[in-house]
């Protein structure tokens, strides 16, 4: 070999050696590199492996707790292949329908539908599938175990897989009950709606839009429409009366807030005439309970309007009839009034002349019948006013002592002459002064006193006035009681004493002891007028009570002032009053009485003259009549109430009344006039009243506060009425001294003519009814009491020994009270300061 | 470039000729490896040029035959290491068409640092399929050699034409019917 060759050869051997050397180096680099990344991919694996592992657990126990759900299902759910064979039951099929799952997994759906229902659930499952339904709901029946028809409700959901079902999965409930319930209901409703359609009753239904949705054959007939005439029409529209599409309006705006009503309207029937109906509406609830609709039975009331409207015309007509009557009524007694007034009146200043007994005895019969004549047309007055509502409760504050004091005394002569006692009682914790309506109470006392007395004979009559009680919504009530001793009621009548024209008494009393059969019926209506109320105890032939009480309000303490006034005839001396009365027998009877009192009467005859006397002079009283020619007394009054140069502007004025007894006292206030009295009165009566207006002008509420005080502070002898002076006096000392140095002046010519006369029965008796209110004056309420009570007892045809045996007692006591007199004058005297 | 390359470069000059060219080469050749070449190392790629432009000198022939020459070459060492890129495909215009589709990318998942060439191909019909090669290291010739030789491996005849631009070098390649 040559060296060039062996060099070549080396050279090649190095490279080699130096190629394989690096190839080493670089495979084993790639072998690390090969081996690290084995290592990662390992661990990679690892970590997969992990994650799918813990994946897998997860999917099972979701698995678990799904199947968990499935199988504790109250509803029914299952899954169906392909071809509609069951792959999976939960444990509610069985519960549900008693068929256990698993044999039932691979049988074909429709073997469960019942043999009724199965046609059409099977068309229908073929219109899902033709339209590639996902989702389906659907209700059939199906069989159970035991062959019972049960209602199912399945919601399904299909699946598909190269547009043919591949699955489906369906859950079911039962709802037998549910379909049940609905079907009755639905049964139900038809059986009504049928009872309501034979009851010929007209169903209609509207919708939201107030068209009709639904009508019904009874409605159709009702009004003539075909049932096609009438769906979709608005019915307000089409046969509603215009008058009453307002009411319909109201109506169905109820019937959106879901409220029911019953109402009338008039629709037009399709031959034109009106038809009134009552409809009763209510909502048509829709699945929330929203109102949706409404429907609406319609009663035909035509025939009962018609009579309705005839029964109108009736009631009209009868209440014109009976205006008629209360105008003829009240027509009627003033024209019977005016001449009994006058043959009262006149009977009344006879009785007060010297006359023989049989001519007394006669005067006598006048003055009964003509009192009772009045009497009767008074009740039947009253209670027509009463009824009519035109009596209006004024409530006043008074003495209620002294209102019984006046009343007892009125009756008092009416008592003894059957013998009877007269008596009252008035509890201690009733107040003083009461506010109530005086007028009222004093006619319900009248009218139970006064029938108490009738019905008794040689017995006792006792009012009773208990404390009053508080009853509820703090109405303060008043309890009366009159009792007497007479012949009661029988058992049988006594529930209707206070009906109308009813008497207590059989025919043979009534016609024994007369009267209107008015009188309680009258209390009644006042007592309840008062917010009262009355009953009744009786045992024949033992007698009677009555109980009622009023409702009043305690009255202020300045309204105690209401005094004693009786007898103060003196003060009235020297008066000027004016009188203006048309009738001339009644103008003659007052010109006695005042020539009496000693006042200055001026007489005009008719409200003109009235109105222009009024303005030449001042008078200190006018006695006004209201029913007169040219001008009656109310317009007058007003007349001389407006003018401002009047001199007497503020005169007081009382009304003379003939016509009436209550409202007139009303009228009498609202034209200016401060009082009013009936005609025909009594001498005492009119007296009263005319000290009683001009005393309010007089008197001084805060004068009377100090009375107690000055009054008590004197020594005053037990014959005196201390309380009677406080009343009359006030803490006008002076006064008192003045008037009674007036009566001491007059003591010694009286009781000269009371010697004198009291042999002569007229003029004792003037005297007595001259002495009687004197004797008040000066604080000897008690002889002036008893001079009163002799003056009426005197009034009776014979004299009696007990009469006889009174005067004398009475005169004797009335002269020993002079030195009592010259002590009250020092007293009085030493009190004021000079 | 990948050490094969260079190996069979050797490889193929040895069996032209003798160990004596190839010693020569790799004396005139500087090169960082000092002559020593591994298939499975990486080495410049100038230096191939320099050895390919060397040979060219020596043998008196042009470059582009010897890259051709060599390219032949290469498609039989290839077919040799991996058959089953061959045996996929039924026959030339499909192995074509796999070259870029397939081969390189499978390549890439081997040495993910290798440069591969483009070969985009449209079939313009059953017999005629345009190849675009698209590469910085302008060896197109090398290319030709290798699909000259690919039909010669499916035993299919045909023409090889190719038509040289500035950033490509599109081959039709055209069977005999």
């Amino acid at each position: 070999m040559s060296p060039e060759r062996e060099e070549l050869l080396l050279r090649r051997l190095d490279r080699e050696k130096a190629a394989r050397r690096e190839a080493e180096l670089i495979l084993e680099q790639k072998s690390l590199e090969l081996h690290s990344k084995n290592e990662e991919l390992r661990n990679l694996n690892r970590e997969l492996e992990n994650r799918v592992e813990a994946r897998t657990r997860e999917l099972e126990q979701q698995k678990q707790a799904f199947q968990q759900l499935v199988e504790s299902a109250g509803d029914m759910i299952y899954e169906l292949d392909s071809e509609g064979r069951f792959r999976y039951l939960n444990p509610a099929t069985e519960k549900l329908l008693g068929i256990h799952p698993e044999l039932w997994i691979g049988r074909r759906f429709d073997e469960l539908i019942g043999p009724d229902d199965r046609d059409r659930v099977l068309e229908e499952v073929d219109r899902w599938l033709h339209e590639s339904r996902e989702e389906a709901y659907l209700e059939f029946n199906v069989l159970d175990e035991g062959l019972n028809r049960r209602r199912l409700a399945q919601q399904v959901r299909i699946e598909y897989l190269d547009g043919r079902v591949s699955k489906a999965t369906a859950v079911a409930r039962d709802i037998t009950e549910l379909y049940r319930a609905q079907k009755s209901l639905r049964q139900s409703e038809e059986k009504y709606r049928g009872i309501i359609e034979n009851m010929e009753l007209g169903l209609l239904e509207v919708d939201a839009s107030g068209k009709i949705a639904k009508a019904y054959e009874g409605f159709c007939s009702m009004t003539g429409y075909e049932r096609e005439e009438l769906i979709g029409r608005d019915p307000i529209a089409m046969f509603l009366h215009p008058s009453d599409v307002d009411t319909m309006h109201r109506q169905d705006a109820d019937r959106r807030k879901g409220m029911a009503a019953v109402y009338e309207v008039r629709i037009k029937h399709k031959n034109g005439h009106w038809l009134w109906v009552l409809i009763s509406g209510a909502p048509i609830p829709d699945a929330r309970g929203n109102p949706n609709g409404s429907i609406g039975i319609h009663y035909d009331i035509s025939p009962r309007k018609l009579l309705e409207r005839e029964l109108l015309r009736a009631k009209d007509e009868a209440e014109k009839a009976r205006q008629a009557e209360k105008e003829f009524l009240a027509h009627m007694s003033h024209e019977i009034r005016t001449p009994l007034n006058a043959v009262i009146g006149m009977a009344n200043l006879l009785s007060t002349t010297a006359l023989a007994s049989e001519q007394k005895a006669f005067v006598d019969d006048i003055l009964n019948a003509a009192e009772l004549l009045h009497s009767l047309i008074s009740d039947v007055l009253d209670i027509s006013k009463i009824e009519a509502g035109q009596v209006d409760v004024t409530p006043e504050v008074f003495d209620l002592r002294q209102t019984l004091e006046t009343l007892c005394r009125t009756l008092d002569y009416h008592a003894r002459e059957k013998g009877n006692k007269l008596s009252f009682e008035l509890s201690d914790r009733v107040p003083s002064a009461i506010s109530a309506d005086r007028t009222l109470l004093s006619q319900v006392l009248y009218n139970l006193i006064g029938n108490a007395i009738k019905f008794t004979q040689n017995g006792s009559i006792e009012i009773r006035v208990f404390e009053p009680v508080v009853k509820s919504q703090g109405l303060l009530m008043l309890p009366f009681s009159v009792s007497d001793t007479g012949i009661g009621i029988e058992p049988g009548r006594i529930d209707r004493v206070f009906d109308r024209f009813t008497q207590a008494e059989d025919e043979h009393q009534a016609r024994a002891y007369g009267g209107t059969g008015l009188g309680l019926a009258i209390a009644k209506n006042l007592i309840e007028l008062q917010g009262g109320s009355i009953s009744v105890e009786s045992e024949p032939q033992k007698g009677s009570s009555f109980f009622f009480e009023i409702a009043i309000s305690p009255a202020p303490d300045e309204a105690q002032r209401a005094t004693l006034k009786t007898g103060r005839v003196d003060q009235l001396r020297g008066l000027r009053v004016l009188l203006a009365e048309d009738s001339y027998m009644n103008r003659k009877y007052v010109k006695g009485l005042m020539d009496q009192w000693g006042v200055e009467l001026t007489e005009v005859s008719d409200g003109l003259e009235a109105v222009q006397t009024t303005m030449k002079a001042r008078f200190d009283l006018i006695l006004m009549d209201v029913q007169m020619p040219i001008k009656d007394g109310y317009e007058a009054v007003r007349l001389i109430r407006s003018r401002r140069d009047n001199p007497n502007l503020e005169s007081p004025i009382i009304a003379l009344t003939a016509s009436a007894l209550i409202d007139d006292r009303r009228k009498a206030l609202e034209a200016g006039m401060n009082a009013h009295i009936t005609k025909p009165f009594r001498p005492d009566l009119l007296l009263e009243r005319m000290l009683e207006v001009l005393e309010l002008d007089l008197e001084d509420g805060e004068e009377g506060r100090a009375d107690s005080r000055v009054w008590a502070a004197l020594s005053l002898p037990e014959i005196f009425d201390r309380k009677g002076l406080e009343h009359l006096y006030g803490s006008d000392l002076q006064y008192a001294l003045h008037m009674l140095r007036i009566f001491s002046s007059r003591f010694d010519p009286e009781l000269e003519e009371a010697q004198s006369a009291r042999s002569e029965r007229p003029r004792f008796r003037a005297w007595l009814h001259r002495i009687s209110p004197s004797l008040a004056m000066v604080g000897l309420s008690d002889l002036s009491r008893r001079a009163a009570n002799i003056e009426k007892m005197s009034e009776e045809a014979g004299v009696q020994e007990a009469e006889l045996t009174e005067i004398a007692r009475f005169l004797e006591e009335f002269e020993g009270s002079r030195p009592f007199l010259v002590l009250l004058e020092e007293q009085l005297q030493q009190r004021i300061p000079s | 470039m990948k050490g094969v390359v260079f190996t069979e470069f050797f490889e193929w000059v040895e069996s032209e000729n003798d160990y004596e060219w190839v010693d020569r080469l790799l004396l005139e050749v500087p090169s960082q490896s000092g002559g020593a070449y591994t298939a499975v190392g990486n080495y410049p790629h100038e230096e191939l040029v320099q050895y390919v432009v060397q040979y060219s000198r020596a043998s008196r022939q042009p470059v582009e035959d010897v890259l051709k020459g060599f390219g032949a070459h290469m498609l039989g060492v290839f077919a040799r290491f991996y058959p089953q890129f061959f045996d996929r495909c039924a026959d030339v215009m499909e192995f074509l068409e796999s070259v870029d589709d397939y081969i390189h990318i499978e390549v890439m998942k081997l040495y993910p640092d290798a440069q591969l060439p483009g070969f985009e191909t449209t079939r313009l019909s059953e017999s005629e399929l345009e190849m675009v090669y698209r590469s910085e290291r302008g060896m197109a010739p090398l290319a030709c050699g290798l699909i000259e030789e690919a039909l010669r491996h499916y035993d299919q005849a045909g023409a090889v034409e190719s038509q040289a631009f500035e950033d490509r070098t599109v081959f039709r390649i055209r069977l005999n019917s």
